[in-house]
């Protein structure tokens, strides 16, 4: 839904006569996507992968 | 300080950091090659929106006063620029929660207190049609040779109001 709604935002902001309320509107529902998709990285393999390298590097110090 | 990051880059060239209290943070700079609109050919292409995530917070409380976390986010800023030196930064601080003016003020405290000069960052207030505002924020390398570009781009995002 929010990649939907992203996507018709994201036409909104290509067109020549775009107003400030397209450009923040996008903006907004960018974050909102980059929220949604971060609520589900946690709780993937990837994010795993990533926390041990972070402990590994933690832990070279 | 600050705290060592990863950049394990991705589409949208992301690094993560981890602070003493265990919260992860992941930091985007998504490829928005349109935002400026469509006349801006050559700079399109470097134009990138910049997001801050806590990815991971046990705790469930909000990260403390902890300094290393802006000067670990201004490293990050160095890093990707060394990496895409004619890159655009695009910032908009989160408002989901109505706090986006505290939010904005953090960030510009990291930036006045951690950069060494390298970045310029100027800030404009965008307005929807309800009348509300939203602080936004351009961050480009000093040495960026379509800066007076930019900057013209960026001011006309907030010039126009209506169709």
């Amino acid at each position: 839904m929010v990649m939907e709604e992203l996507k018709k935002l994201e036409d909104a902001i290509k067109q020549k006569d775009r107003t400030q309320d397209d450009v923040i509107n996008y903006l907004l529902a960018s974050k909102k996507q980059m929220r949604e998709e971060s609520k589900l990285f946690v709780k993937t393999a990837k994010f795993q992968e990533i926390r041990q390298r972070l402990n590994e590097l933690r832990d070279k110090k | 300080m600050n705290y060592q990051f990863i950049f394990d880059g991705g589409t949208d060239n992301s690094y993560f950091f981890e602070t003493n209290s265990g919260i992860v943070y992941q930091i985007k700079f998504k490829p928005t090659p349109y935002l400026f609109g469509n006349d801006c050919k050559e700079i399109s292409e470097y134009i990138y929106e910049f997001a801050i995530l806590v990815e991971y917070n046990v705790t469930q409380k909000l990260p403390s006063n902890d300094k290393k976390i802006g000067a670990t986010v201004v490293a990050v800023f160095i890093d990707f620029y060394l990496r895409i030196g004619k890159a655009i930064s695009v910032y908009i601080c989160d408002s989901s929660d109505g706090k986006e003016f505290i939010r904005k003020r953090k960030f510009d405290q990291w930036f006045t207190e951690f950069n060494d000069d390298t970045f310029v960052k100027i800030d404009e207030m965008i307005t929807d049609k309800n009348k509300n505002k939203f602080p936004i924020s351009l961050i480009i390398s000093k040495s960026n040779p379509y800066r007076s570009q930019i900057f013209e781009a960026f001011i006309e995002i907030s010039l126009k109001n209506s169709k």
